[in-house]
């Protein structure tokens, strides 16, 4: 599974991508506010939005292979089940890792279905496309401490503020204000959105000459 | 004096200032409001002398006037009511049935299917309709704290109960305020106790005869009504008493043992039925009968704290003489039950009272020259007289209570009141003025409620300022200071130093109290030391601030996200305290954290590794870390509610499929499962350390103890079952608890024989290694050689060497968590397991981790401070995960019965008990604290597999040994990782002393902040002890590992 090396110009597709990305989160996520509909984001009703969300992931990533005619990563077709197999097995991790910070484990069984669902469209599926089964499984276990190539890095921190995201957001539960949002899982799942459109932003301002330079003089914690 | 014993001395130094910082601040928070111990007095009516209006001389003649004469000449003077006293109108038959619901005292006709607690007491519905006249039906709403004795102070004196009383049930103190009972003596009037022990606590030598039941054995429904039945009806023909206490347990009882949705509860109901109408039947015309409930109970069956359904009980009046219909009320207070006494029995009200008098319950006089509303104004203004004196008199005292306006408004109120007193000639003005002066009342009531708990700043902040700066010396100096630098400043005169100022601080404050410059010694004792303490601590930091500093920039280049996560963990740990919502919830924050903290340590590991294989070792370890997660997720089944109206959401797994006492059989399955498992894993751990080889007494004790144990514990949880219905006496409860005290010996002798022994280590004679080929094999791979190069043939083998300081912690944390199994009764018994299991994983996986990262051994002698935080977090969090909470209605008082019920009501061992249920994961986490700095020894011996094995095969990894090899440095980082779990602790209770006075006016601090501080102080006392024992054990095993190795190498020469 050849990993290739940052060549200068698909590093300009992924940015588009990257600001893109925000923007649209950005978007879908007011439109949700305004709408009223961010109750629902854990019922199997807004399954089709995520669908949509995916489906982004996908063409986005058919967006940069057709611009740039090189990928990090040549799916084959015989990897493809297995790459089916690693998305499905994240998202039961993510199932159970939820279940063990708390989330109850079968009687909101839709609810953490519909939060791991939405994190692994975050997370694990722009990783399978970019890079491959095998490099999925190794960054989600290498969460805490990665070393791989500067693209990797910028996927990494994309999963890494998404997941923190997600962490962050149940914060908002034990409170006793009795507002409906803060119903498991609607927090962790906005964190989880609000995360990704950080990082989207985050990795195309990195992905500037300037601001790069920028945050690897300044940042101690280079994520 | 050693080295070790100078650490000894500073853990000692600094524990006293931690605890002298927490009690120096709970002094100023936890201010009770103070008694005043000045009585009301009165003149009855046969002391006034007779005074005619026209002359004020006295003569001999004029003392023999009637006593109609005088009746008309007090209520002319109204205004002097307090200081007279009218006479007795009746004797008064006391019921209390403990914990009486005001909807159990209810009737329902209508009701087709009543629960069990409902409609069982038609007596009370049919005296209220045949006779409307003689009988009262109140709702009787009691203050919180809820429990029985603050109730009954309350009932006797009047007052509200203060805060700080309410989790010392256990000893009883007598009362010092003015009360009831006393005046009644200063009438010569007597009372007659029959029930609950609690009464002769409060009020030794007051009775006339007196038949106390113990009370605390709340499984035992029967015995003390039953003794109250028995002396009831003999007293009752009597008439030398003018009170007659009868005090009922079983309802309350039955409430704490099965709730109040149980058959239980049906029986004692309608006993306590049987029991009214029979009071009922022997009244004589001159006695009235209460019936009262002191509080109420939650659905669960419990009381203390502030719900509806625990402050609202009933007051049922009866009397076969009329009874007055002044002014009728259908709700009072139970502080208004002891004016209503006090006016029945024509004595002073007591003086710190702050009822009402109830005129709707008080029984005519057959006097048809004074009209009713005359006596009942009469009343009401001694009354209103005896507040009003009541706070005048308390403001004097402490003048900061009640507020200059706030006490003028009150007086201009009663002046008013006092010029309409006047204009009251007949019954509706009477009405009229009578609302105008309950509600006067009402206010002088709520002022004090206001007021009464007043915080002492002075002591709040020292107490907040002390607990801060020590807790920042010492883990500046422990942190800072490097650890080989450590010994030679802990030997230089520092430490003489510090305790000569010490105690020259004490001298100068007894000196300063014997001239009472101060007022309290205890306080001022804890400021002088502690602030000269700070200034000892802050001088050593300023010594040695050079070396602090450079080795903090040495090590703050080595930061990474794991450490970032891990601030941010500490912060939202520290946070929640602060909101009351997070506190609530603190079982879940703590699980979301705990899990939080353990995923990203053993994701951590295993850096710079390929890219593309994912190590071995690194799967095993999320393995492990997978495993213990599932175990603490477990443990989620055991957490208790804390309260329904708190926890809106809250599932009560543990309590809601069983009723309360009993199991059911899957639990009682899965208990006996757990730990049978427990004492397999835990027994073959130890036999593959190589320490249960040979016949020394400790290694015997090992060997058989848990599972003695284990039986006797199943033993006493079936003899437990057996007597479900009150009837079976087949087993008396001696025999169970008898085994409940072979638990408690043998575990006990267990702890102390691996303290005093602790060598499980077996010296296999050179010969016997080569005829014993059948254990050899077994054994051979865990023997360890002893370092001695010279005399190879006569070096003798030593099992168990390598794991000799892990095997006495691990068999203490057996024996703790057996004792902790057979306390917490056999439903949550497997959260202790699991608790145990939890923590030998945590130590693994952190062991793991450090043997991945350390690079040269000196780097295993380093505690990182991830895996101090993870253990504070898991101590913490099994105080949720073995169903507490930090609120005192859910203390789990069943505890102290194990083995007691009905034997022993001695106090401290109650109270130890309970201490030791409630704080059971503070007391295992602080012995073990010294695993933290052992067990990657150990890991490297008992699980080499699943490490990298390059700090393996580079440093000659010999388990423990190596420990002995440099004791010098494991003691010093043993004091050092002492200190800081010390610290950790105690920012908590530090966050939680800054929330109680940041919220100190919020309206949850009574019901949440305050209890938390309270718990969280007591664990931290609880800790700090335990954790300096762990010191001691750890010094006692390498003084006898050293003793081992002298003479074997003596032997050998
Ligand atoms: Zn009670
Ligand atoms: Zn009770």
């Amino acid at each position: 599974m050849p990993v290739k090396y940052l060549t200068p110009d698909y590093s300009q597709t992924l940015r588009w991508n990257d600001i893109l990305t925000s923007m649209y989160l950005l978007l879908y996520l007011s439109f949700l506010y305004y709408n009223n509909l961010i109750l629902s984001i854990g019922h199997s009703d807004s399954l089709y939005n995520i669908l949509g969300l995916a489906a982004l992931e996908f063409i986005k990533y058919s967006f940069h292979v057709s611009r740039t005619k090189t990928s990090f990563y040549k799916h084959h077709a015989k990897d493809f089940i297995k790459n089916v197999l690693v998305l499905l097995l994240l998202f039961a991790t993510i199932y159970v890792v939820a279940v063990l910070f708390g989330a109850p484990i079968l009687s909101d069984f839709e609810e953490t279905c519909m939060f791991s669902l939405i994190v692994t469209t975050f997370t694990a599926l722009p990783l399978c496309l970019y890079f491959g089964g095998d490099n999925t499984v190794h960054m989600f276990l290498s969460l805490a401490s990665y070393d791989g190539s500067d693209v990797q890095k910028l996927f990494m921190l994309k999963l890494r503020l998404t997941l923190f995201g997600a962490w962050l957001g149940a914060i908002v539960i034990p409170l006793d204000w009795n507002r409906p949002w803060q119903d498991w899982p609607i927090p962790c799942s906005v964190g989880a959105m609000v995360g990704y459109m950080v990082a989207n932003f985050v990795t195309s301002l990195l992905q500037h000459q300037y601001f790069a330079k920028f945050i690897r003089k300044t940042g101690k914690y280079m994520l | 004096m050693g080295k070790h014993w100078c650490y000894f001395l500073f853990m000692l130094w600094f524990s006293y200032l931690i605890v002298s910082s927490i009690l120096l601040f709970s002094r100023g928070f936890l201010l009770s409001k103070n008694a005043q111990t000045t009585n009301s007095t009165c003149l009855s009516l046969s002391e006034i002398p007779c005074i005619h209006k026209e002359s004020t001389t006295l003569s001999a003649h004029e003392q023999q006037c009637s006593a109609d004469t005088k009746l008309s000449y007090v209520f002319q003077n109204i205004n002097s009511a307090s200081d007279i006293c009218l006479p007795q109108r009746a004797r008064v038959v006391f019921v209390i049935i403990d914990a009486l619901r005001y909807d159990f005292a209810l009737y329902d006709e209508n009701l087709k299917n009543p629960l069990p607690f409902q409609n069982k007491l038609p007596v009370i519905n049919e005296l209220l309709k045949q006779q409307p006249d003689n009988s009262r039906l109140y709702k009787f709403i009691a203050d919180p704290p809820t429990t029985t004795m603050q109730r009954l102070k309350a009932l006797t004196t009047g007052s509200l109960p203060t805060f700080i009383d309410a989790g010392s049930n256990f000893a009883t103190n007598e009362i010092n305020e003015d009360n009831i009972i006393d005046q009644l003596l200063r009438h010569n009037l007597s009372t007659v106790l029959i029930g609950d022990d609690t009464w002769d606590g409060l009020y030794p030598n007051r009775f006339l005869r007196k038949y106390p039941y113990p009370s605390f054995d709340v499984w035992d429904l029967d015995t003390v009504d039953d003794g109250v039945n028995f002396h009831l009806y003999p007293e009752l023909a009597k008439n030398d008493w003018s009170f007659l206490i009868a005090h009922y347990l079983g309802v309350d009882h039955c409430g704490h043992r099965y709730g109040p949705n149980h058959s239980e509860m049906e029986r004692k109901l309608t006993e306590m039925n049987t029991v009214i109408a029979s009071i009922v039947e022997r009244l004589d015309p001159s006695t009235m009968l209460f019936v009262i409930g002191d509080h109420g109970m939650t659905e669960t069956g419990n009381h203390g704290g502030d719900a509806d359904d625990e402050v609202t009980s009933a007051l049922f009046v009866y009397s076969h003489t009329q009874l007055s219909s002044l002014h009728a009320s259908a709700t009072v207070r139970q502080v208004s039950l002891v004016p209503t006494l006090a006016s029945i029995f024509g004595v002073s009200i007591p003086f710190s009272n702050l009822g009402t008098v109830i005129l709707d319950a008080l029984p005519l006089l057959n006097n048809s020259q004074v009209p009713e509303w005359q006596w009942s104004l009469f009343h009401l203004w001694a009354n209103a007289q005896q507040m009003l004196t009541y706070i005048d008199h308390y403001a004097k005292s402490a003048p900061e209570t009640f507020s200059d306006s706030t006490l003028q408004s009150l007086r201009e109120n009663y002046a008013l009141l006092n010029s309409k007193l006047f204009h009251v000639s007949d019954q509706p003005s009477f009405a009229t003025f009578t609302e105008e002066c309950l509600v006067f009342l009402g206010k002088l009531r709520e002022t004090c409620e206001q007021v009464w708990v007043q915080f002492d700043s002075f002591s709040m902040t020292r107490g907040l300022l002390f607990l801060f700066l020590s807790m920042f010396f010492v883990y500046v100096i422990t942190d800072g200071i490097p650890s080989n630098r450590l010994p030679e400043i802990f030997m230089s005169s520092f430490l003489t130093c510090s305790y000569f100022v010490l105690l020259v601080a004490v001298c100068v404050s007894i000196v300063l109290y014997h001239f009472s410059y101060v007022s309290s010694l205890t306080s001022t004792i804890f400021f002088s030391t502690g602030l000269v303490s700070q200034f000892m601590l802050g001088m050593l930091v300023i010594q040695n601030w050079e070396l602090i500093s450079l080795n903090w920039y040495d090590r703050s280049k080595k930061e990474r996200i794991p450490n970032l996560i891990c601030r941010l963990v500490l912060v939202f740990h520290l946070c929640g305290l602060f909101s009351n919502s997070f506190v609530v919830e603190e079982s879940s924050v703590l699980l979301f954290l705990l899990t939080t903290v353990i995923l990203i340590g053993s994701l951590s590991v295993g850096q710079g590794e390929t890219k593309k294989k994912i190590p071995r070792p690194k799967l095993r370890l999320l393995l492990i870390a997978f495993g213990m997660l599932v175990l603490v997720r477990i443990s989620m089944y055991f957490w208790r509610c804390r309260d329904r109206l708190e926890q809106p959401w809250c599932y009560e797994t543990y309590n809601s499929f069983t009723s309360k006492a009993e199991t059911t059989k899957l639990q009682w399955i899965t208990t006996l499962i757990t730990l049978a498992l427990f004492v397999t894993t835990t027994k073959v751990w130890l036999r593959n350390c190589g320490n249960l080889n040979g016949y020394n007494f400790t290694v015997i004790v090992l060997k058989y103890a848990p599972t003695v144990l284990v039986v006797c514990t199943s033993g006493f949880w079936v003899l437990n079952r057996l007597p479900g219905d009150p009837k079976n006496k087949a087993i008396r409860p001696w025999q169970a608890n008898v085994l409940a005290w072979t638990v408690y010996g043998v575990s006990f002798v267990g702890i102390l024989v691996v303290v005093l022994k602790p060598l499980c280590v077996y010296v296999l004679p050179k010969e016997k290694t080569v005829e014993g080929q059948n254990i050899i094999p077994h054994l051979f791979h865990k023997v360890k050689r002893l370092f001695n190069e010279e005399s190879r043939d006569d070096v003798p083998i030593l099992c168990g060497l390598g794991t000799a300081y892990s095997a006495v912690f691990v068999s203490i944390g057996i024996f703790l968590t057996h004792l902790f199994a057979l306390i917490h009764g056999d439903g949550v018994a497997p959260a202790t397991v699991i608790m145990f299991l939890a923590s030998a994983f945590v130590l693994i996986i952190t062991s793991i981790i450090r043997l991945e990262k350390a690079t040269i051994m000196e780097q295993l002698f380093e505690i990182p401070n991830m895996s101090l935080l993870v253990w504070v977090i898991l101590s913490q969090y099994f105080f949720y995960g073995t169903g507490h909470q930090p609120s005192f209605p859910n203390i789990i008082w069943e505890a102290a019965f194990v083995g007691t019920s009905g034997v022993i009501s001695h106090n401290y061992i109650l109270g130890s008990l309970i201490i030791l249920n409630t704080f059971c994961s503070q007391i295992l986490m602080g012995f073990l604290v010294p695993l933290l700095i052992i067990m990657p020894f150990t890991v490297s011996v008992m699980l080499p597999t699943s490490i990298n094995r390059n700090i393996l095969e580079r440093e000659n990894l010999r388990g423990e040994v190596l420990l002995y090899e440099r004791d010098g440095l494991m003691i010093t980082v043993a004091f050092t990782t002492i200190c800081k779990y010390m610290v950790c602790h105690g920012i908590r209770v530090f966050a939680t002393m800054l929330a109680a006075t940041i919220h100190c006016r919020h309206m949850m601090i009574w019901k949440i902040f305050a209890p938390k501080l309270i718990f969280e102080a007591i664990g931290m006392f609880v800790t700090l002890v335990v954790v300096n024992l762990s010191y001691l054990v750890l010094l006692r095993i390498n003084f006898k590992v050293d003793q081992l190795i002298v003479s074997l190498n003596k032997r050998c020469r």
